[in-house]
């Protein structure tokens, strides 16, 4: 487990196979804190993973700041799936049609 | 019970913004306060990152509903957009347009812009997601004119007449808000 603090979110990560990192966020992921988790997950995507895997239990908040950079890292990466989804982030990317997009279940 | 108070132009203030709507509906439902936090949200980014000003949040709690309001001081007007799922951005007001039960903009040529929206407090109204039917309104005042007109128009239903008025806010249909023009959620808005 690999732990970076940032303002707003926290970022640490299960990298047992760096192809394939687990990044757990933690907190409220929104305008303020979204560039800062950026550069939180960046380390995870330099060794050119074929699937992320996004755990966001600890993820209290989410708005289409979020959104966005989970979009940007599928664009990157290909594969990004969340798992451990709260209700409210649910709901937003419910809102936003990404859920299957996600690998979560309409 | 209507109270107001302005914010910032700083990044920390979506959050700000939020606990303090949050702190008007502590009693409802989690999943309505929810909602209710991410179109905030999405409303105070929307002032911050486009209209790069402070902003001012008024929220009217009533029994049967709330009413948020933000304004700021930009003059481009919001535009609903259809982004593809490549696409990072853009969904701001779709999600404002899937969670509320409805929804406008107020714009003036000088005195900046109000986006709103109103939520049904009453739990058992379901709310459409993405790809709804939703009608948003636009309505542009003059200098002299009143947009809080706009607000009396369509007034919240509570909870004891969800049959009535209640129904026209669930099914989203036309409303009389037609003082300037009104259309459905799928044609693009005034040009920022």
């Amino acid at each position: 487990m690999v732990v970076a603090d940032h303002p707003g979110v926290q970022v640490t990560a299960t990298v047992d196979d760096p192809t394939a990192p687990i990044i757990h966020l933690a907190g409220e992921l929104d305008l303020a804190s979204v560039d800062s988790t950026k550069e939180g997950i960046a380390l995870y995507l330099a060794g050119t993973p074929v699937r992320v895997t996004f755990d966001l239990e600890k993820l209290t908040f989410m708005d289409s700041s979020g959104i966005a950079l989970l979009v940007q890292v599928s664009n990157e990466v290909g594969q990004v799936s969340l798992i451990h989804v709260a209700p409210i982030v649910h709901r937003v990317l419910e809102a936003t049609g990404l859920l299957e997009h996600f690998g979560l279940a309409p | 019970m209507m109270i107001r108070r302005s914010f910032e132009r700083s990044e920390e203030s979506v959050s700000a913004a939020r606990r303090f709507v949050a702190g008007t509906i502590a009693d409802v439902a989690v999943e309505l306060q929810d909602s209710v936090s991410v179109m905030v949200s999405e409303l105070s980014t929307n002032a911050l990152v486009h209209a790069a000003s402070g902003f001012e949040v008024t929220v009217d709690r009533s029994e049967g509903g709330v009413f948020v309001a933000v304004g700021d001081r930009g003059n481009g007007t919001p535009v609903l957009q259809s982004p593809a799922s490549s696409e990072p951005h853009g969904r701001g007001l779709r999600i404002v347009e899937a969670l509320s039960d409805e929804w406008g903009i107020s714009s003036s040529v000088d005195a900046g812009k109000t986006v709103w929206f109103r939520l049904s407090l009453d739990s058992s109204v379901t709310h459409a997601s993405a790809g709804g039917t939703a009608r948003a309104s636009v309505t542009e005042t003059t200098a002299e004119g009143d947009s809080s007109r706009t607000r009396r128009a369509t007034p919240l239903s509570s909870p004891g007449e969800a049959d009535s008025s209640g129904s026209a806010l669930r099914h989203r249909g036309p409303r009389r808000r037609t003082r300037v023009y009104s259309r459905s959620s799928d044609t693009p808005a005034v040009s920022p």
